[in-house]
């Protein structure tokens, strides 16, 4: 098992290699350079300037050569500085950390405690109007866009009901609430958030638990369980659910790389300063950097993610080991 | 003075609902199983074998029911029989081994958990002690080395050692009537002579009545006292096996009897 581990995180170092690569050539290929920003918003920026910015982030090197340069620095952990403040990259992509971490994290648990049950159900009562109404439901949240629901349900539950912020992550007042009053007003904004999240997945896995708990049902060994004399609540907890639930250990590791992703749509809409968005903006200033940085964590994530699901798949599934034969 | 038999089924009619398409997979079948006898239920494929024997313990699948007839069970009627007291019946009274033991065993769950289930469910006692148990039944169907078989996983046995432990984990509550549903079919001809014999020596040593079900006339003739002949859903001959073989009444028997005599299995 530990050779197959080493093995597959050797494994990461090539394909991270081509991936820094291609995302390194595509973003400078792409039109727009990060000093054409400062010069539309300063029309008095002279071509003199412009020339010695390139020169001091490296830009009038050649490509290849710039490349070097960066990777050197990423042997080393060192992300660089943001073109725009200057400030570390890696200090301002961890400052938007917890809040995206802990939105994808509230919903991928509420999409698992919601879809697992539901699917399940649905699976048992194949074909009743609850598994009919069920299959609707998942369909019509899996098809409505989230942008589209986010304003919905910002419309009923904010504006006409009142219960929730419209959007943000703190009140006006905020520096004057108690500790707890802090946290119910953080939570009290992320409640939406964390809501709408939740819908567009949790729709997904029940269909995907639901065609799981049906296959497992016509498995030999139920009938088998059935005629032991067990009871149907034990063969359908114990030895179909158990079944069931192997491949959704794929689902949570595959997930891993998304809890980090955050979402440009989403967090605009909610006025959210989550990583989605600190990504949206260093595109959209050719902050090179930074992008770069969100890069590598993203792909450095999905690898590991990957490797979690699949070591994990073998502790949970007896017939799965990565022995050295 | 006869004695009431076992198993008595009278009339039975199994349909399928097949989307609107009603399809008689058994169609008035009647037979009897006496305490002690081993009687084999043969025919070809489809011929409603396996169906009649799912329906004893009321095992169908959801789209099949029983429209009619009866099942005596050791005086009990079983279509009457209440949710509870059958799975009560189920694995206690009446124990089923079927044809893939490597699929009708649970992938993920170890052998000894899955006999030591049986044990817990019908005799109430510690599990530590129904794994003792289970040890003993390994040991009873002739598995070597039965502590690694305990914690063995399906997949890590062969078919004739899965069969075994299926065996063992039918006859953990030594049941009346066991029913085995082409057991041997998918396994090599030394290891379906292994478990034959297995099956044999088990029933003379615990006392269980057995149905035996099969395709088989070979197997049919070599292990059965009584023959029942199915075909097209209906049971077209039964009788002693001697009898049946010798002077079949149905011509279907005669044509099943006269190929494996064509081709010397007989």
């Amino acid at each position: 098992m530990s050779t197959y581990i080493i093995r597959r995180l050797l494994g990461i170092i090539p394909l991270l290699f081509g991936i820094t690569v291609v995302s390194f050539f595509i973003i400078r290929l792409a039109p727009g350079k990060p000093v054409a920003v400062e010069q539309s918003l300063n029309p008095r920026v002279s071509p003199e300037l412009r020339l010695r910015l390139e020169k001091q982030f490296g830009l009038d090197k050649p490509l290849h050569v710039q490349y070097l340069i960066w990777m050197k620095q990423i042997v080393r952990l060192d992300f660089g500085r943001s073109y725009i403040d200057s400030r570390p990259v890696m200090e301002k992509i961890a400052e938007r950390i917890p809040l995206t971490l802990g939105l994808n994290l509230a919903a991928l648990v509420l999409i698992f405690l919601i879809a697992v049950p539901l699917g399940v159900r649905s699976a048992i009562k194949a074909d009743s109007a609850f598994d009919h109404s069920v299959t609707f439901l998942s369909f019509l949240f899996f098809a409505a866009p989230t942008f589209w629901l986010a304003l919905l349900f910002m419309q009923f539950f904010s504006i006409q009901l009142g219960w929730f912020p419209i959007s943000g992550l703190t009140s006006l007042d905020f520096e004057y609430f108690s500790a707890w009053g802090k946290a119910g007003d953080s939570i009290r904004h992320l409640f939406l958030p964390v809501f709408v999240a939740a819908i567009g997945g949790f729709a997904g896995l029940t269909r995907y638990m639901r065609s799981n708990m049906i296959e497992a049902l016509r498995q030999p060994y139920i009938a088998t369980a059935r005629a032991k004399g067990l009871p149907e609540s034990a063969v359908l907890y114990s030895h179909a659910l158990r079944n069931a639930l192997l491949p959704v250990v794929t689902i949570l590791g595959l997930s891993i790389p998304g809890l980090l992703g955050g979402s440009v749509i989403f967090e605009s809409i909610f006025a959210l300063p989550g990583i989605g968005r600190l990504f949206y903006e260093a595109v959209m200033t050719r902050d090179y950097p930074l992008i770069m940085a969100e890069v590598v964590i993203t792909a450095v994530l999905t690898m590991l993610g990957n490797l979690i699901a699949d070591i994990s798949y073998a502790c949970v599934d007896p017939r799965i080991s990565y022995k050295e034969r | 003075m006869s004695e009431q038999p076992l198993l008595e089924i009278t009339d039975l009619r199994v349909t399928f609902d097949l989307e609107g398409r009603r399809l008689t997979a058994v169609d008035g079948a009647q037979f009897s199983v006496a305490r002690n006898e081993t009687a084999v239920l043969a025919g070809e494929s489809g011929s409603g074998k396996t169906i009649t024997a799912l329906a004893i313990s009321r095992l169908l699948p959801p789209n099949a029911a029983i429209s009619s007839g009866s099942i005596r069970f050791n005086g009990h009627d079983i279509l009457r029989m209440s949710q509870e007291e059958l799975t009560g019946m189920r694995g206690k009274e009446i124990a089923y081994i079927f044809q893939e033991p490597v699929s009708f065993l649970n992938p993920v769950f170890t052998i000894g958990d899955q006999i030591a289930e049986t044990i817990v469910l019908h005799q109430r006692v510690a599990p530590q002690q129904a794994r003792r148990q289970a040890a003993q039944l390994l040991e009873q169907v002739r598995i070597p080395d039965p502590q690694r078989v305990l914690a063995s996983y399906p997949h890590q046995l062969s078919g004739g050692m899965n069969q075994r432990a299926f065996i063992a984990m039918s006859l953990a509550c030594q049941p009346r009537l066991l029913v085995a549903d082409e057991p041997t079919t998918s396994l090599d001809v030394t290891i379906e002579r292994e478990i034959l014999d297995l099956l044999m020596e088990l029933k003379k040593s615990l006392g269980f009545s057995l149905l035996f079900i099969t395709h088989n006339l070979a197997i049919a003739r070599k292990i059965s006292d009584r023959v029942i002949i199915m075909f097209q859903g209906k049971v077209v001959d039964q009788g002693a096996t001697d009898t049946v073989f010798r002077c079949p009444r149905h011509h279907h028997t005669r044509e099943l009897i006269q190929a494996y005599e064509k081709i010397g299995k007989l």
